[in-house]
């Protein structure tokens, strides 16, 4: 079972996520800011991060930052969700270091499909 | 001043080259008399010298031969021969006289004198004295005195008269020689007064010509100096005029030196010059100076140097100043006098208010958009879940549960955001009425609670009924809203407690929590739309922050006032004032029913059964009624009737006149436009019937006993019907 951490300080939509991929036998770590996201990174191995962008404490950029410089599993995939829409503001998201990108409001459909997709890849 | 001075100047140097002058001619006058006087005196002493010489000789020789005569007849006497040879010796000495006299001899009567007086001697000393001698030696004294008898006495007598008369004369020229001197003197004297006299008098003369000009000059000047304070005066209120405009003004000419400035600018770059100092400044040296204070020194520059050109004209730059930070928006254009270009202004404005505006607004914006997206993406995940999942009831349920807050969630924000838009732009209209505070504060606590179990709320009610006029839904906002803060912003629980109370003539009610508290520099823009506090602990806590600037324009509108008191970490207390109605409500003793003992009422309604029904229960209330179908029939009557209230219908069928013009008609008089006027009408128009002066607006269908109520409720407050008591459930529920 792959092994996924979510990072979304409303908990509504934490909800809805973590509903939404049990259903798809995934396990699921729930994390209300950035920083208790990067303490459950250090202690345990995923496969995805699933980071909302804005988050208070870290940001969703700055655990990408923190995870990619890092010495453990910092080629984990990570997904980022965020509201922004413009183009530029997705191209800085994933040249910061995410795998791929998801506008709020989102599917939880096409955020299986995503999450396949990028499972899938490896 | 230059003029002034000149005109001051060459006037003394007039002044003064004229006593110079006046000088002058005085000493020439002084100097000539005296040369004259002296030339005078010396031409007469000369005179009276000779004279008095020839006058001296004379006598002398008057006298000599007078000794000789007195010693010749001693010696005839005596015989002294000492005697003798005194006489004869007198010849000699009397030769000498006559040479003396002979060097100073001028005139005829001088020659004759001589002449005469050498005869005499020849005669006395050659003929008569010899021979007498000779007589008296030969012992012959009888010859003596023949010859005397003879002609020697009567020789000399006549002698001695010519002489005496000589002398005589010499003493006359002497006389009239002085009184000619004296009288010289006199003329002399006279023609100097009288010199004296022609300069003062020309002096006096030309002292009024200068100063009739000194006082055309001080007019000329006095009109030179009004003239100078005039254009004094223009220059300052020119400057003044700069300086009272709020932005910074700087005027350079063509060649980029800076031709004027104002204060605004000066003191928005804190130079510590005068206005003067800049004023001169080359191009270079003013924009480095500027330049040194802004963010981005380069371009700054470069937009100043391309502004002062001739050619770039009508420009604007924004640009940030450091220390203090401010944001300044500087437009350039050309200064024309007629079509020529003399110069550029360059206006600096600072935008920092309108630029925190702004951005604030796009704060705001991406707030917005956050907190919609939120629910939405609960709403729709959700929905999608529902649509394409099987799913188990309680899972549904949970789903639906979820959706259906998040919806009214979203219903709140566009709320929230919909009513400060209103409020701000002054068209929220409000419906006071007499409410009770406490009734509210009930409401809202129980319906508040529902969202929190770890809210302890308590209403502490010390006030002695806290009566209001204010518009019930709002009140409840404002409660709403600050109760929910607490809640939201104390998010470990803790107790709320709400306290009611009246102090001096206002009522207050103060909501305190032991939430997170608001830190000391956030405490002034808390009120302010679109503010939240930045935190990381609170970040999580949804909000748009409109809440407050809600709570402080429905406060506003009711001439309340809300403020706050917080300790950072410990909680705060948010306080609301109201003006207490000074209703008499406290004091009345309680009645159970209400009672308007005889208070006149008019209705308007054309239609006949509606007006029957309200006549009916208004006079079951004690109200005087008078009905009318008509408005036009009511309008007749109601000065003389002034009823105590109106109840009016907006539609009326059969009437020329709607209850609009009725209600106009009413406002425009003086002794009527107090009266309140109660709007029963079918129609939803509470703004426009608010608007022109309805006190209150009820929608048909309403039950009757609410008309009463209402015009029982305003005659309370306006202090009317100081008789009739309200029971205060009844109020509250309405």
């Amino acid at each position: 079972m792959k092994r996924i951490l979510l990072a979304e300080d409303e908990e509504i939509i934490r909800m809805l996520i973590v509903d939404t991929l049990e259903d798809e036998d995934y396990h699921v770590d729930e994390a209300a800011d950035g920083e208790e996201a990067l303490q459950l990174f250090e202690r345990n191995e995923y496969d995805l991060l699933i980071l909302d962008y804005m988050m208070p404490g870290y940001t969703g950029m700055e655990v990408i930052k923190k995870v990619r410089a890092g010495l453990v599993n910092s080629e984990v995939k990570i997904l980022m969700l965020s509201a922004k829409s413009q183009k530029h503001e997705q191209e800085m998201i994933l040249s910061v270091g995410a795998n791929e990108f998801m506008q709020k409001p989102f599917s939880p459909l096409q955020l299986i499909e995503k999450v396949k997709a990028i499972l899938d890849e490896d | 001043m230059k003029i002034k001075d000149y005109f001051q100047k060459t006037l003394s140097k007039k002044y003064a080259s004229l006593m110079v002058l006046t000088i002058i001619f005085f000493l020439v006058g002084a100097i000539s008399l005296w040369l004259s006087l002296h030339y005078f005196k010396e031409g007469y002493s000369d005179q009276i010298d000779l004279l008095e010489r020839k006058k001296d000789l004379a006598q002398e020789i008057n006298n000599s031969f007078n000794n000789a005569f007195s010693e010749a007849r001693g010696y005839f006497a005596y015989g002294n021969v000492t005697l003798k040879e005194h006489a004869l010796a007198t010849d000699e000495h009397v030769s000498s006289l006559f040479v003396q006299f002979k060097e100073i001899i001028s005139t005829s009567e001088d020659k004759r004198f001589i002449k005469e007086a050498e005869q005499f001697q020849d005669y006395y000393f050659g003929n008569a004295l010899p021979s007498a001698i000779s007589f008296y030696e030969d012992g012959h004294p009888e010859e003596v005195a023949k010859l005397a008898n003879s002609t020697t006495t009567a020789n000399i007598t006549n002698f001695q008269r010519n002489s005496a008369n000589y002398i005589s004369d010499l003493g006359k020229k002497l006389e009239a020689s002085f009184e000619r001197l004296i009288k010289h003197q006199t003329y002399v004297q006279v023609g100097f007064i009288g010199f004296i006299l022609i300069i003062l008098l020309t002096l006096l003369r030309i002292t009024r010509i200068l100063l009739n000009q000194q006082d055309e000059l001080k007019s000329k000047s006095i009109q030179n100096e009004e003239l100078y304070k005039k254009s004094e005066a223009e220059r300052s209120l020119n400057q003044d005029i700069l300086n009272t405009i709020q932005e910074g003004i700087l005027l350079i000419n063509n060649e980029g030196v800076i031709v004027q400035v104002n204060k605004q600018l000066i003191d928005m770059f804190q130079w510590s010059n005068k206005i003067g100092t800049i004023i001169g400044l080359d191009l270079n040296n003013w924009t480095s100076v500027m330049a040194a204070q802004v963010e981005d020194p380069e371009s700054f520059q470069s937009f100043l140097r391309k502004a002062t050109e001739k050619k770039e004209s009508d420009s604007i730059f924004i640009y940030k100043k450091l220390n203090p930070n401010q944001v300044i928006k500087v437009y350039c254009t050309g200064l024309y006098h007629v079509d020529d270009k003399v110069g550029t202004i360059l206006v600096h404005r600072d935008i920092t208010k309108e630029f925190e505006v702004d951005m604030m607004k796009s704060e705001f914006v991406s707030t917005v958009s956050h907190e919609l997206r939120t629910p939405l993406a609960s709403i729709l995940g959700f929905t999608e879940l529902l649509l394409n999942r099987e799913l188990k009831p309680d899972r549904q349920q949970k789903y639906f549960t979820t959706i259906y807050n998040e919806a009214k969630r979203l219903t709140a924000l566009i709320n929230d955001f919909l009513d400060i838009q209103r409020m701000e732009a002054g068209k929220q209209s409000y419906e006071k009425k007499f409410i009770n505070l406490k009734l509210i504060l009930d409401k809202v606590v129980e319906s508040q609670s529902i969202h929190t179990n770890e809210h302890q709320i308590s209403i502490i009610d010390e006030s002695n009924k806290a009566h209001i006029l204010g518009d019930r839904d709002k009140i409840e906002q404002v409660f709403t809203n600050l109760i929910n803060n607490s809640i939201k912003y104390s998010p470990n629980g803790g107790d709320i407690e709400i306290k009611l109370y009246h102090y001096e003539d206002r009522v207050f009610v103060d909501i305190k929590d032991q939430g997170l508290g608001i830190p000391e520099g956030s405490m002034q823009k808390l009120f302010s739309r679109f503010y939240r506090i930045d935190n990381s602990d609170r970040r999580r806590i949804g909000g748009t922050g409109l809440g407050l600037a809600i709570v402080q324009e429905i406060m506003k509108a009711h001439n309340g006032e809300v403020f706050v008191q917080s300790q950072y970490g410990s909680g705060s207390i948010f306080t609301c004032s109201f003006p207490h109605i000074p209703g008499q409500l406290e004091e009345l003793a309680p009645v159970t029913e209400s009672r308007a003992l005889g208070f006149k009422v008019m209705v308007v309604e054309d239609d006949q059964s509606l007006g029957q029904l309200i006549t009916e229960e208004l006079k079951e209330d004690d109200f005087q009624v008078s009905y009318f179908k008509r408005g036009k029939d009511a309008l007749a009557v109601i000065r003389e009737e002034l009823p105590d209230a109106i109840v009016l219908d907006i539609l009326l069928e059969e009437d020329e006149l709607d209850g609009w013009s009725i209600m106009e008609e009413i406002k425009k008089q003086e002794i009527l436009k107090n009266i309140p006027i109660f709007i029963s009408s079918a129609l939803d128009e509470k703004e426009k019937g608010f608007s022109l002066g309805a006190t209150d607006y009820l929608i048909k269908p309403y039950k009757p006993s609410q008309l009463s109520k209402a015009i029982m409720q305003t005659l309370l407050k306006t202090g009317k019907v100081g008789q009739v008591y309200i029971p205060q459930d009844e109020l509250g529920e309405e």
